[in-house]
């Protein structure tokens, strides 16, 4: 077996310096993938069961099948706050605190009261509290979590011993979550006004850019959750013209080109847990629930986030030119077509839009390559056990890393007794010279023990 | 360890089966049921404890140099029918759609907003509360009012709730 190259500390440094935002994001929903596939698929079951009339919208069976699948999404900034904890160094139990008082019902409905009826929210009678949707939400927590990583060290710091132990959660509690809701929740919201005011200004004057922009750039808007700004945009040209061209037909395209892209991995990929997974994620996306793709894939991976945003953008193009309408608000994937059924060339479009999407992205992914994760990374997203062999190669290493480091602790014990006994001897001939009980001729054999000295510091050094 | 697998699994099959028997008499779950449409000036029940009558409806045009920007300002009373003491919030949700599309809110042209958040105490009315919203165009509004509950029981079986709907004319 070949010998790995060790890194010197500079390069672990500059290793640590090509550390970026992608990793950051993939790092942070790798160990909750497992979850949102799981949630996925059975969206896609419900989804599916709704469409072809074995459940009722309004009926209980919905109500429990919804809520399966629909749980872990609402619950999603939990499950971020713990796994952002783990990567931003902050406490994980307090940052899952932090996003549980987010989604606390009294909370959330207090929002969702206040947005309704139009009534300003103040803390304190003074600070104004800006209205986010935190269910669902990935960006503000990620946000929230990384400020906490940032606090922690300094009230551990500031914060006297003695009193660390209630001070310190109560203080990380207080200040984390005040910040959350005044500042970094917010941000995420305002970018997607703001992006909505700009989306609604071009679809008046260039209406085919629009599902173009929004085809490419779907998967950067979910990250932020600024695509819960479009929403509204969406209901009211459906509510008011009876179609809808800005954000259904740019959302089916990219979960198709999301889709498209994990397909042409799972191909592409040599480990069959990686390829079932990858084409798990596909078939999900296909239905419009691409979070697995897009966070275990597209992202970490980085060429099939590129491959989806530019297969995404060019069916978007075509719908963007062809006019492609939704007609209802469904979950933007295969099922959605029925919203687009009228009139055929409608649906003839839509198809050809969807066809775009997956070819396009799945042959550019082809192209561009990947390089595939290891098996470590593959083995935490799928929760698969480790194997015998792997085991036992684990436990060979762990013994050879073991001896390796017995042999440097005894080389470095005998190195500390040699220094020790020339330090003393030097010191005690010391003595004896300022006291007069040692004469000069005695102390030649400070010299030797000079050199003893350097030959073990020398020693010690090599171990 | 497998032993244990094995026996809640026999255990849920035991549940699961029990579940299917057929009992003498069967429990029939009930709730109230709130209407789908209501009236201005109707005693409307939204759900088991709160009542709402809409008195009267409004349009208002606070800035006369824009003439299209109008504001519907709903009046209603709201009667708590419970034993504790409520503020509207928690209690019950009024808003408005006009050509299927949700308005957007307002307060700034009502009487008293604060009578949204006063408390008041079981069985009694708080009168001529107010909410503005900002109409679209000159069509008819619909008003919906929803209540706090989460599921209703309709001839035993459990579904969504849904909020009583008004239509009022602007004038």
């Amino acid at each position: 077996m070949a010998k790995e190259k060790t890194l010197s500390g500079k390069e672990m440094l500059e290793e640590k310096k090509k550390f970026n935002v992608f990793d950051m994001i993939g790092g942070i929903f790798k160990p909750i993938l497992i979850v949102i596939i799981g949630a996925g698929v059975l969206q896609a079951l419900r989804d599916i069961l709704l469409q072809i009339g074995a459940i009722s919208r309004v009926s209980s069976s919905y109500i429990f099948l919804d809520g399966l699948g629909n749980a872990v999404f609402y619950f999603l900034p939990i499950f971020l706050a713990i796994s952002s904890a783990n990567v931003f160094g902050a406490t994980p139990f307090l940052a899952a605190a932090v996003a549980a008082f987010l989604l606390y019902p009294n909370i959330t409905n207090l929002f969702s009261w206040a947005n309704s009826v139009g009534w300003d929210l103040t803390l304190f009678g003074k600070i104004p509290i800006t209205y986010v949707k935190y269910e669902s939400s990935v960006l503000p927590i990620i946000l929230i979590v990384f400020f906490q990583s940032k606090i922690e060290p300094l009230l551990k710091k500031t914060i006297p011993d003695l009193l660390r132990s209630i001070l310190f959660p109560v203080l990380t509690l207080f200040i984390t979550c005040l910040a959350g809701i005044i500042i970094l929740g917010p941000i995420g919201t305002w970018v997607g006004d703001g992006l909505a005011f700009v989306i609604t200004w071009l679809n008046t004057r260039v209406p085919w850019l629009v599902p173009t922009l929004v085809g490419a750039a779907s998967p950067f808007l979910v990250i932020t959750g600024s695509h819960y700004s479009l929403f509204p945009v969406a209901t009211q040209n459906l509510a008011q013209l009876g179609y809808d061209t800005v954000l259904m037909p740019g959302m089916m395209a990219s979960n198709i080109a999301l889709a498209g892209a994990s397909f042409a991995v799972a191909v592409r990929a040599k480990q069959k847990s990686y390829k079932s997974y990858c084409a798990s994620s596909g078939i999900t996306s296909f239905f419009g629930i691409s979070q697995s793709s897009l966070y275990g894939i597209a992202i970490p991976l980085q060429k099939p986030l590129i491959a989806s945003v530019i297969g995404g953008g060019l069916a978007g193009f075509y719908a963007g030119i062809t006019g492609i309408r939704a007609q209802s608000f469904v979950t933007p994937g295969l099922l959605s077509l029925v919203g687009y059924s009228t009139p055929t060339s409608n649906l003839i479009n839509a198809v050809i839009c969807i066809a775009i999407a997956f070819v396009a992205t799945f042959v550019l992914t082809l192209i561009m390559g990947f390089q595939e994760p290891s098996k470590e990374t593959v083995r935490e997203l799928t929760g698969e056990p480790i194997s015998e062999s792997e085991k036992q190669e684990i436990l060979d290493k762990a013994e050879e890393l073991e001896a390796t480091a017995r042999k440097t602790e005894e080389a470095l014990g005998d190195a500390a007794m040699e220094t020790t006994r020339a330090t003393i001897t030097r010191g005690a001939t010391r003595i004896g010279e300022a006291t007069g009980l040692v004469s000069a001729s005695e102390t030649e054999s400070e010299e030797e023990n000079g050199k003893a000295k350097e030959a073990t510091e020398q020693k010690g050094e090599d171990a | 360890m497998k032993r244990a697998c094995v026996l809640l699994l026999i255990l849920v099959c035991l549940f699961g089966l029990s579940a299917c028997s057929k009992k003498n008499v069967d429990k029939v779950f009930t709730s109230f049921v709130p209407p789908k449409t209501g009236t201005v000036n109707e005693d409307i029940q939204v759900d088991e404890t709160n009542h709402i009558t809409i008195v009267s409806t409004n349009t208002i045009t606070p800035n006369p140099d824009k003439p299209d920007e109008k504001i519907l300002i709903v009046t209603y009373d709201w009667k708590n029918g419970s034993e504790k003491q409520k503020v509207t919030h928690g209690s019950f949700l009024l808003t408005a759609k006009q050509d299927g599309v949700t308005l957007k809110p307002n307060l700034k042209h009502v009487d008293d907003k604060f009578k949204l958040v006063t408390p008041i105490q079981g069985g009694e009315t708080l009168h001529d509360i107010q909410q503005g919203f900002e109409l679209l165009s000159d069509n008819e509004v619909t008003l919906s009012i929803k209540g706090s509950m989460q599921v209703v029981f309709e001839d035993g079986v459990p579904k969504g709730s849904y909020p009583v709907e008004v239509p009022v004319t602007v004038n």
